[in-house]
Order: C-alpha cells, then sequence, then structure tokens
C-alpha cells in the first residue's frame, strides 16, 4: 500500500470515527466500524481512484460495513453522542454558553431527525460532501440527495426554530 | 418566478455554478418571502458546521490502527516487487467472491447449510407477512417467539426480488434468503450460524450467503426507496 495513502488514511481517523458514530451511536460499535473501515480500505486500496476525494471513498466502506454490522448487532446499547461538548465553565462569557447551549441544541435536534435526514444532513454540513459525492456514499441518485437534504434541512430548522 | 427550495438550498451549499448562482440571487434580490426560505438552508448549514468544530470524543483506538496502516504502507517499489497473493474472501467484498463462487458453493454445502426446494407452503404465515411488508433494519416478533429482523433486499442478476433475514431464539440465529416468485416466496436458504459455544460469525464468514450472492448476481441492497417500490408491486 503506498504510504501517501496510508497518512491520508490517518488523517481521516477523526471524521471516520465521527462518521461511525453517527451511524452507529455507541462508541464500541463505532470502534468496531472504524477498524473494520480501515482494514477493508488496505486491503482495497489499488482500487482507489486517486482522482476522486478519499473521504466519500472510506465513507461509503463504512456504511456498507455498518450494513454488515447491524445484522449482528441488535441489540441497544448506551447511547453516545456524536460531538462531545463540553460542559460551560463559571468563568465563560456569556456569549461562550450561549454558543455551547446553541451546539447542543443542534445535536439534540439531530437525534430526534429520522436516520436518513440526520445521515444526509451529517454527510454534507458535517463532513462536507458534495451533493455528488453524497449520492456516490448513499447509493442513491442526486435528486433523491436534493429532495433528501432539502426535507432534512426544514426539518432540522423547524426544530431549532430557524424561521 | 417563484424559485424552489432544492434551487435555493443548492445555492446556500454552493453547488450551483457561478452564473445559476448569480441568476438564481437576482431574482431573488426584491424577494423578501425567497430569500427568508433561503436563510433556513445557510442557518441549518451554518448551525451543523458549528457543530463540526466541536470537540470530537477523544479516540485513544487510534494509536493501534495508525500502526496498523503504517505497517501496512509499503513505498510503490516494493509492493511492485512483491508477488500477487490471492486474498482470502474475508469480508463481503463481493467482486472477488465471484470468482470464487463455484469453489465456494461445494465447500458451504460440506459446512451444513441446507437447500430448500420446495414448496412455498414450508414457510410460516408470519415470515411470509414480513418478507411481504417489513423494511429492511426492522424486526418483529413472531408468533412462535423468535424474532424477525429483516436484513436487506437485493434484485438478482434476473430481477427476481429477494430478501434476505434472521430469525433468532434464544442464542439460535438463522440467516435465510426468499425470492418472490409470482405471489408466493420460494426459500433459497437458511443458515444456521449458531455453534455450540454460541460464538456468530462476523457477517463475512456465512459463506451460504455470499455464494448466494455470487450464484444470482444481486448487486448491493436495494436502498429503501427501492425496496419500498417493490413490496409495493
Amino acid at each position: 500500500m503506498d504510504p501517501d495513502f496510508g497518512e491520508a488514511l490517518i488523517r481521516l481517523l477523526p471524521n471516520l470515527r465521527r462518521y461511525a458514530l453517527s451511524l452507529a451511536r455507541r462508541g464500541d460499535l463505532a470502534d468496531d466500524l472504524v477498524q473494520t473501515t480501515v482494514e477493508r480500505a488496505i486491503r482495497a486500496a489499488a482500487s482507489y481512484d486517486p482522482s476522486v476525494r478519499l473521504e466519500p471513498w472510506l465513507f461509503r466502506i463504512t456504511r456498507n460495513a455498518f450494513i454488515d454490522l447491524t445484522r449482528r448487532q441488535r441489540t441497544e446499547g448506551v447511547q453516545v453522542d456524536v460531538f462531545d461538548i463540553p460542559e460551560a465553565l463559571p468563568d465563560d462569557s456569556d456569549r461562550a454558553i450561549e454558543a455551547r447551549l446553541m451546539l447542543r441544541a443542534t445535536q439534540e435536534a439531530m437525534k430526534t431527525l429520522p436516520p436518513e435526514q440526520a445521515e444526509i444532513l451529517h454527510l454534507i454540513c458535517i463532513e462536507e460532501l458534495s451533493y455528488a459525492e453524497a449520492a456516490e456514499v448513499l447509493d442513491i441518485p442526486k435528486g433523491t440527495v436534493m429532495s433528501r437534504l432539502s426535507r432534512a434541512r426544514l426539518a432540522l430548522g423547524e426544530r431549532l426554530g430557524i424561521k | 418566478m417563484r424559485i424552489d427550495d432544492e434551487t435555493l438550498m443548492a445555492l446556500a451549499d454552493g453547488e450551483l455554478d457561478r452564473a445559476e448562482a448569480a441568476r438564481v440571487s437576482a431574482a431573488i434580490a426584491d424577494d423578501p418571502e425567497a430569500q427568508s426560505r433561503l436563510r433556513r438552508f445557510t442557518e441549518t448549514r451554518a448551525r451543523l458546521k458549528a457543530l463540526s468544530a466541536a470537540a470530537s470524543h477523544p479516540a485513544s483506538a487510534d494509536d493501534p490502527l495508525i500502526a496498523r496502516i503504517r505497517a501496512a504502507s509499503v513505498p510503490a517499489q516494493a509492493l511492485a516487487d512483491a508477488p500477487v497473493q490471492a486474498t482470502a474472501p474475508a469480508n463481503r467484498n463481493r467482486a472477488p467472491l465471484a470468482a470464487l463462487a463455484a469453489a465456494l458453493t461445494v465447500v458451504v454445502v460440506g459446512l451444513g447449510w441446507w437447500q430448500m426446494g420446495g414448496p412455498a407452503s414450508g414457510l410460516p404465515e408470519a415470515e411470509v407477512a414480513a418478507l411481504d411488508s417489513l423494511p429492511s433494519g426492522q424486526a418483529v416478533l413472531l408468533e412462535d417467539g423468535r424474532d424477525l429482523t429483516m436484513i436487506a433486499s437485493y434484485r438478482t442478476a434476473e430481477g427476481v426480488f429477494c430478501r434476505e433475514y434472521e430469525t433468532a431464539r434464544d442464542t439460535a440465529l438463522t440467516v435465510s434468503v426468499a425470492c418472490r416468485d409470482g405471489d408466493r416466496w420460494q426459500q433459497q436458504f437458511a443458515s444456521d450460524l449458531t455453534t455450540a459455544d454460541g460464538y456468530v460469525p462476523a457477517s463475512g464468514d456465512i459463506a451460504a450467503l455470499d455464494a448466494w450472492l455470487a450464484d444470482t448476481g444481486a448487486g448491493d441492497p436495494l436502498t429503501p426507496e427501492d425496496e419500498a417500490a417493490a413490496l409495493a408491486q
């Protein structure tokens, strides 16, 4: 395997874990998913086309691994948050506290969305994939990405009181 | 002219080319209603972006992974010199399996899965009901106390609609595939995944399933939309 590919993979580990957590919502499952993704990526490195971005290529592996994993793991475990938003500190400014509350509200709102809406929001607005890349990861047409994403955005906006 | 939500969203997401973006921006310049709809898209994106900047969980699990990746990294020249090795299909990467399908079929028979060529009446009604309507990823409790989880739907190369599902009771786990034949379901196989110590193999070890997928040319699982459309037929 090409060392450049390896280093790029290492750089993206935090993104992979974040995406895995957004799918699995359990720390232990997310760790398994990241590990499976790394193993599969190493094995399939030769088939990676360097002219496309690595993120969607890896996310697709992670997502397929998740589909595989859900075959085995049906039990509900302790759910964890994707983002670890720190508690407010006593000397935080009002603005910092407000920003933190806003992050928390966003995270909570994401949890209340149907999984397919939360997933597409995560891929595009958090991992910053293009519509075409998200279509590739999710294996759906770009038109479906747009209609699903627009519904998801409006649903999120509604929950956050964005008019 | 009313600009639709998806176009406004594409503008907010930088998905429009420059000319299109300019055209849409001009069209909504005097349209407070469209601007407020645009704001819902820019605002939701900004809120999620802020979230992504928040600290992620500490990833202590990364260190062994980094070591693993570095160990697998070899300079391109060394790779070119290395002999090509056929790797065992340790997961569900299906392309390499296609070539091995014939061999695998023989092997899995030896491992004790069985072909069900019998009539559809072999399937309990509750399973048929689940096959007819249950979306993948959902589970139901059958009347006989077993737990049925619909795993995925496929189309074979011939276009036959097939569904993979698991039934579980205590630690006993069976993975099955049934295909629609007219208005009946034919079970293709049922493979008992339980071993004496209750160890359940990773999905890549379900040889019967992999062989079936390779044999029938079934591609990736259907998307929820495609599956819903097939179920509605």
